[in-house]
């Protein structure tokens, strides 16, 4: 069977590779943009992104102001590139908790089983049916109003994705032989998630940092809009939203650069994501 | 004159660059089995998926297949699905993925007739009735509106065959339809296939890689290797009087030779006592609590220095069970397992690491016995870490090259990925891994299964003879009886979780005590008994 089991695999996602491919090319070179733009703005943008200009409130976009102004004559184009920071800074902090505590728990789930795996998976299912804005609200109401909420609210809500990517992957993978073999040699549980399971992983794993890096753009402007994450004046994409809402007849270009600043960041994560899945799916394939 | 049931002249298949059929040309009436045998890759369910015309569209076919004088390659494809099924069933290898488990088998032998012949329900049923009583699941035992899954692989396998033939095809493919298969299930298989050849006088193809279960049922053989045929004709002629070099190997290779009995040291490396490990069965709805199922029910074994121990059974006999509690894998309810004199009886990862060093093991699948990031230095090495003190790089280093020459691999394997070896060599560098320690046991579960029999041949010489080096013992657990008679001083049979028989290897083949062992002996294709029946027939016959 060997021949048509090599045969048929290499007809049908031919089309899907070269998909996979380009999805791959485009995430990154998006993903790359956006944390490139994020670095110069730490740096250099066109305007103090705070800086008010009362004299140059609501210019359309034109040469001085590619963006246009806001209501206080702040530069748009400053905002975007500098809110492009917060999403950023506060993706990869909630992602960081989400992948530390989650993997650890899900190599701990696989790896014990029984009533441990139980624990572990019914209090991702708790934390997944705790309102994610409940949550953010409460982190606001501790430790006051800032980033820092949105950080907590939506890293808190990866682990328990991360925790069932690695569980299920980890599972997998302690069915085959060479577990059986580094048991023979003498390894137990923790080394043997170190050493067999936790790198065989990696590969779902980049997936699913860039899958979650998309999903924490939108929950982060989500907040920022609704005031739970970074407070004024530090610029932020929701929050510019927020503020273009009362204006939009007048304004659309105050709601139009920071909405399609959310929707790049969030398609070239997702692009990233989906084509490394491909490619290592293809590298897989060829074996 | 009525052409022939099937006329292949001159087939050819191509994937990409690679050729997987080359010029095959061949001839079958009604009512005869042509078998074809082969390896791995040599090009077999090519041949039979290019008959039914099912090859990814990227394949080119060339040449004629003649069905009764149609040819075949020249149907559209409307017409070819009128053929499949309808003048062509196929039987395939994986009982469990060959049916659809959401629907039931009534519905699955009637499929094609009903999307064919427009019959009402009734019809339906009362042909997939028919038909299953005909494969042995009569109605009245086994019921049209059970699913897949309340079915064995052997009853899956029968449901298959009765799919496949409900339309009363005149051509039977049955691509290695045993292979998944107990022996006993295999040999129950076998004699419907024949059956229903002798009763319907339907033509079989029979692929297989087996060439003694070939032998059996067929009236021709085709020999293939490397996308060429390299042998044909009568399975006498061709076990009898094999000109092609490949087909002597074969045949070496299949009827493994017998070692020469060995005097048994008397001292102990292994000494296990009622055994006893339970699963929880699962537990209806709101229905009473169900006996657990014991999967070893008081087992003993005793293995001798120098020994190799065979421990047979078919699926769910408790072997590998057995074998995972020796290896301190498993803890067992109940009983006691003694290494060289001293009870392992911490089990799973605390293991005494000492005791651990005198046992290793080799496992069955060649692709997942690996860490697949891992290179053959650090593969082989792995075990090395239960030494005190554990040895420098360079010594690590060292040893594995050592170990890397042992088993018959080049010396630069050793910074390559598992993935640059194929099946046997990957048991190879198994088996380094299993010396690396030097252990005094070393336990294979299932080790050869996986591998083509001229593959196996290798493999089992150079065991024989890192035993002899290295004075080891084996613990060799397996269904391949054939296997176990060429390797094993003695033997376990276990059936059900008991074991049914023990005594040295020679005896139990030459009068088995127990009914399941002489079962199972029967049940086993064996070269020398289907040259012994053919020439005995031959002679009754002249």
């Amino acid at each position: 069977m060997s021949q048509t089991a090599s045969g048929v695999s290499a007809a049908s996602p031919r089309a899907g590779l070269r998909l996979g491919r380009s999805a791959l090319v485009w995430g990154a070179a998006i993903s790359a943009t956006v944390a490139a733009i994020a670095l110069i703005s730490l740096i250099w943008t066109p305007y103090n992104p705070v800086a008010m200009q009362m004299a140059a409130r609501l210019t359309p976009p034109c040469f001085a102001h590619p963006f246009g102004t806001d209501a206080y004559g702040r530069d748009v184009l400053s905002l975007v590139m500098a809110g492009a920071r917060t999403a950023l800074a506060v993706a990869i902090s909630a992602c960081a908790i989400g992948l530390g505590c989650g993997a650890p728990l899900g190599l701990l789930a696989a790896a014990r089983k029984g009533w441990v795996d139980e624990a572990v998976m019914r209090c991702a299912d708790i934390v997944f049916a705790f309102p994610a804005l409940l949550l953010a609200v409460l982190a606001a109401a501790a430790l006051g109003p800032g980033a820092l909420d949105a950080v907590i609210a939506i890293g808190v809500y990866s682990i328990p994705v991360f925790a069932r990517v690695v569980r299920t992957g980890a599972l997998r993978l302690w069915s085959l032989d060479y577990i059986l073999a580094a048991r023979m040699a003498g390894k137990g549980p923790l080394r043997i998630s170190i050493a067999h399971i936790l790198p065989n992983l990696l590969v779902a794993l980049a997936v699913q940092v860039s899958l979650q890096l998309s999903l924490a753009v939108v929950a982060e402007a989500g907040l920022a809009y609704v005031g739970l994450s970074a407070q004024p004046p530090e610029p932020s994409w929701g929050r510019m939203l927020a503020e273009a809402q009362t204006l939009y007849m007048d304004a659309p270009w105050l709601a139009l650069f920071p909405g399609a600043a959310i929707a790049c960041a969030v398609l070239g994560f997702s692009l990233l994501g989906e084509g490394l899945r491909a490619h290592f799916a293809r590298t897989a394939a060829r074996g | 004159m009525t052409p022939p049931l099937l006329q292949i002249e001159n087939l050819r298949v191509d994937f990409g660059d690679r050729t997987a059929v080359r010029g095959l040309s061949l001839t079958m009436g009604r009512g005869q089995t042509l078998g074809v045998v082969g390896e791995s890759g040599s090009g077999k369910s090519a041949t039979s998926l290019a008959i039914l015309r099912l090859l990814p569209v990227h394949a080119r076919v060339s040449g004629r297949i003649l069905l009764e004088g149609r040819d075949l390659l020249a149907l559209s494809e409307p017409e070819m699905c009128a053929v499949r099924g309808g003048d062509i069933g196929i039987v395939f290898q994986e009982p469990m993925t060959a049916l659809d488990p959401l629907m039931s088998i009534g519905d699955q032998v009637a499929e094609a007739a009903r999307r064919r012949g427009r019959l009402s329900r009734r019809e339906a049923d009362n042909l997939a009735r028919r038909t299953l009583a005909d494969v042995g699941l009569p109605p009245d035992i086994v019921s049209l509106d059970r699913y897949p899954h309340q079915l064995s692989g052997g009853q899956r396998q029968r449901v298959a065959i009765a799919a496949a033939i409900a339309l009363a095809p005149r051509l039977l493919i049955a691509d290695e339809p045993t292979t998944a298969l107990d022996v006993t299930v295999q040999a129950q298989i076998m004699a419907l296939l024949k059956g229903l050849v002798r009763e319907r006088g339907l033509g079989l193809i029979f692929i297989s890689h087996d060439l003694a279960l070939v032998a059996e049922a067929a009236d021709q053989i085709v020999v293939m290797k490397d996308a060429g045929v390299v042998a044909a004709g009568k399975p006498l002629d061709i076990l009898a009087d094999a000109r092609h070099p490949y087909v002597q190997r074969l045949k070496a290779a299949a009827a493994l030779p017998t070692p020469a009995p060995t005097a048994i040291n008397p001292d102990l490396v292994l000494e296990a006592e009622g055994l006893v490990r339970s699963y929880p069965a699962p537990r209806r709805w709101l229905g009473p609590r169900p006996e657990p199922f014991l999967a070893l029910d008081g087992v003993g074994v005793t293995l001798h220095r120098g020994e190799c121990l065979g421990i047979v059974g078919e699926s769910g006999s408790g072997k590998s069970t057995l074998l995972r509690t020796l290896l301190a894998l498993d803890k067992p309810q109940a009983g006691t397992v003694h290494l060289g004199g001293k009870a392992l009886d911490a089990h799973g990862a605390g293991a005494d690491r000492r005791l651990r060093r005198q046992i290793q093991a080799v496992f069955q699948d060649p692709y997942g016995s690996f860490n697949p990031s891992w290179r053959v230095e650090q593969l082989v090495a792995e075990p090395l870490d239960l030494l005190d003190p554990r040895p420098s790089a360079s010594e690590r280093r060292q040893r594995v090259a050592t170990l890397l020459a042992q088993v018959g691999l080049p010396a630069d394997a050793i910074d390559r990925p598992p993935s640059a070896f194929s099946g046997g060599q990957r048991q190879r560098i198994a088996i380094a891994r299993a010396l690396a320690i030097s252990p005094d046991i070393i336990a294979f579960d299932e080790a050869t299964s996986a591998l083509d029999v001229s593959t196996r041949a290798e493999i089992l010489k150079l065991l024989a003879e890192l035993k002899q080096t290295l004075r080891l013992s084996y613990l060799f657990v397996t269904h391949d009886l054939a296997l176990v008679r060429a390797i094993a001083d003695r033997i376990v049979v276990m059936q059900a979780g008991r074991v049914v028989e023990t005594g040295r290897t020679a005896d139990i083949f030459a009068g088995p005590k127990h009914p399941y062992t002489a079962k199972l002996l029967a049940a086993t294709p064996d070269l020398e008994r289907v040259l012994t029946q053919a020439q005995s027939q031959t002679y009754a016959a002249g």
